[in-house]
């Protein structure tokens, strides 16, 4: 308990720290949102100055900061320029379009990962081992972007899949069923994209753990106290390979909001990706930092997540 | 007596690591023949790179000879498939020295214990937990350890955690790989002591598992085993009854175990107290 504890409060201050960060380097960046209006004949200096001062952002940086913490404590993060709203249910609709992307394809990819993984290393060096190794190798080697084209355009040819987008044109009026179905059609292309590209990655490291586990002496023991085979890989080696895939696993989470911006972008999914794209290009500075922070916080979640289930998982981390 | 296991002509070579010598394999068994009988106590010694722990290795299946047969029970467990000798296992149970890297580091004292039972479904947990206190008393380990991680308990503890898990399915043959060699004088002398009533007092005749000992120590086998095979490089140089093996050791190597293992050069001729 007090091991949780203690990453708890690590956790909390590795946020604060990030925040702080946020904001210097934020403010590091040359040029401000208003920089650009500048160029406008129709804004006079006067409204310019006024919007600055609105927006507090004439004030130095301690002062911003101490703003945008009350601001926190209000639930809204900050200010976004661009869309003159809070920023938090500006990124919670996005955050939660990109979650129901990334978090469907991070179980799908470890469901997949972890059976074909302990297949690979039951039958390491035969035929079944050396598929899907070569698989893999082949799918690592393939750029996400290179995936995520060659699955439109097969989406294109057959026209089985729509291209982009979440929701079809006019799909507001039809029936909760029909919605769900819809959406779920739009989810095929961006999800296989994104559970391809992490398949190599999460096959290896299975493969290479519960191999590694296979050769451990107590695995070896209960093989000749005649513990049945299928026993042996799921309940020896595999919890014996647990620790470094349950990191791993942490990273995942930690991956959940970041990972998909590319496959985001070329599949026009409404997520955080291309929202923050457009607020680092437009400089829309809470927008900014409130995406850095809620990466952040993702990153922060999933190692603690990763320390619970260690924690739960190995009981030499227990007795620590 | 009922001849359950036997090696016939027994022959493993391991591979040379070397990158070229590519003939300069080792052979670690070179026609090797034993047989043990059902309730015997036979003890195999030699020096190291003998081959004893690769016939033990052979005897509980864990490798295969490249030739020679295994038989138990007029079965030859060389030619079966891994399912059918899956079946067998149990009842060949063998322990290994390093009892630390033998157990799920994950599991405790109790579910190591209980783990076969479990499997073979043979009773509910409140009864397996019983069962498995019974055994830890039966092999000299309090019964309160059962909730204690394996890895957590002391060599000497861990070690007849060890033998009490290879006992729990009443294995018709008990192999002890240098079992006792890593422990200290008086711990290796209370474990025979235990071996000897598992295989005498505590089971009827029928549920008396053979043990066969393997140990560079001749006094400890000696104090363990009826009858004694000495091995070198892969052979069987002199085998006999213990009694003959300790008054009358004909080989030099068996000899220089005799004197190894009492420090007295030859003048040994007194059969330990048992």
């Amino acid at each position: 308990m007090r091991y949780l504890l203690r990453r708890f409060l690590h956790a909390a201050l590795l946020l604060a720290g990030a925040s702080v960060l946020a904001f210097l380097f934020t403010s590091l960046a040359p040029g401000n949102y208003f920089d650009e209006m500048r160029l406008n004949p129709q804004i006079s200096s006067e409204t310019l100055a006024a919007l600055k001062a609105h927006y507090d952002i004439d004030k130095p940086l301690v002062v911003r900061y101490a703003a945008w913490l009350k601001s926190l404590a209000h639930g809204e993060m900050g200010y976004s320029f661009a869309y003159n709203a809070p920023v938090s249910p500006l990124l919670a609709v996005r955050a939660r379009n990109t979650l129901l992307l990334t978090v469907i394809s991070t179980l799908l990819a470890w469901c997949i990962a972890l059976p074909l993984g302990v297949w690979s290393a039951e039958y390491t060096g035969r035929l079944v081992d050396r598929v899907v190794t070569g698989a893999s190798a082949f799918l690592l080697v393939i750029p996400d972007i290179a995936l995520g084209l060659g699955l439109l355009i097969f989406a294109v040819k057959t026209r089985w899949l729509p291209t982009g987008g979440m929701v079809s044109v006019g799909s507001e009026g039809m029936p909760f069923s029909a919605r769900l179905w819809d959406l779920l059609l739009h989810m095929v292309l961006p999800v296989a994209i994104l559970v391809l590209g992490a398949q190599p990655i999460l096959v290896r490291h299975v493969r290479s753990a519960v191999a590694e586990a296979l050769e451990e002496g107590f695995v070896r023991a209960a093989a000749a106290h005649g513990i049945p085979r299928r026993r042996l890989l799921w309940h020896y080696a595999l919890r014996a390979a647990a620790n470094p895939l349950i990191s791993l696993f942490g990273f995942s989470i930690g991956a959940l909001l970041s990972g998909s911006l590319l496959v985001e972008v070329i599949t026009s999914w409404p997520g955080l990706g291309p929202f923050l794209l457009e607020a680092i290009l437009a400089r829309d500075l809470y927008v900014v930092i409130g995406g850095v922070l809620l990466s952040t916080v993702f990153l922060v979640g999933g190692n603690f997540i990763a320390d619970v289930l260690l924690f739960w998982a190995d009981p030499r981390i227990r007795t620590e | 007596m009922e001849v359950l296991l036997t090696a016939e002509n027994l022959v493993k070579e391991y591979p040379s690591r070397r990158l070229r010598a590519r003939d300069a394999a080792v052979r670690a068994l070179d026609g090797v023949s034993v047989e043990i009988q059902a309730g015997a106590r036979i003890g195999i010694v030699g020096v190291s790179g003998s081959g004893k722990s690769t016939l033990a290795l052979c005897l509980a299946c864990v490798e295969k000879p490249d030739s020679g047969a295994i038989r138990f029970l007029n079965r030859d467990l060389t030619q079966v498939d891994e399912s059918e000798l899956r079946e067998v296992r149990p009842q060949i149970q063998l322990v290994f020295q390093d009892s630390s890297s033998a157990f799920n580091p994950k599991f405790t004292a109790g579910e190591v214990l209980e783990e076969p039972w479990m499997l073979q479904r043979t009773w509910n947990a409140a009864e397996r937990r019983e069962r498995g206190a019974e055994l830890l008393v039966r092999i000299g380990l309090p019964g309160n350890i059962l909730d204690r991680m394996a890895l957590d308990l002391s060599g000497g503890q861990r070690q007849r955690l060890a033998i009490a898990r290879a006992l729990a399915l009443q294995p018709k043959v008990l192999i002890l790989d240098e079992a006792l060699s890593a422990l200290d004088y008086s711990v290796q002398a209370q474990i025979a002591n235990l071996l000897l009533d598992a295989s005498f007092k505590a089971a009827p005749a029928a549920e008396r598992p053979a043990i066969v000992l393997i140990s560079h120590d001749l006094v400890m086998a000696a104090r363990i085993s009826e009858e004694i095979v000495v091995m070198e490089s892969g052979r069987i140089v002199e085998r006999g009854s213990t009694e003959k093996i300790v008054r009358a050791p004909e080989h030099a190597t068996t000899r220089e175990l005799l004197a190894c293992s009492t420090g007295v050069s030859g003048k040994f001729n007194q059969r330990p107290a048992v």
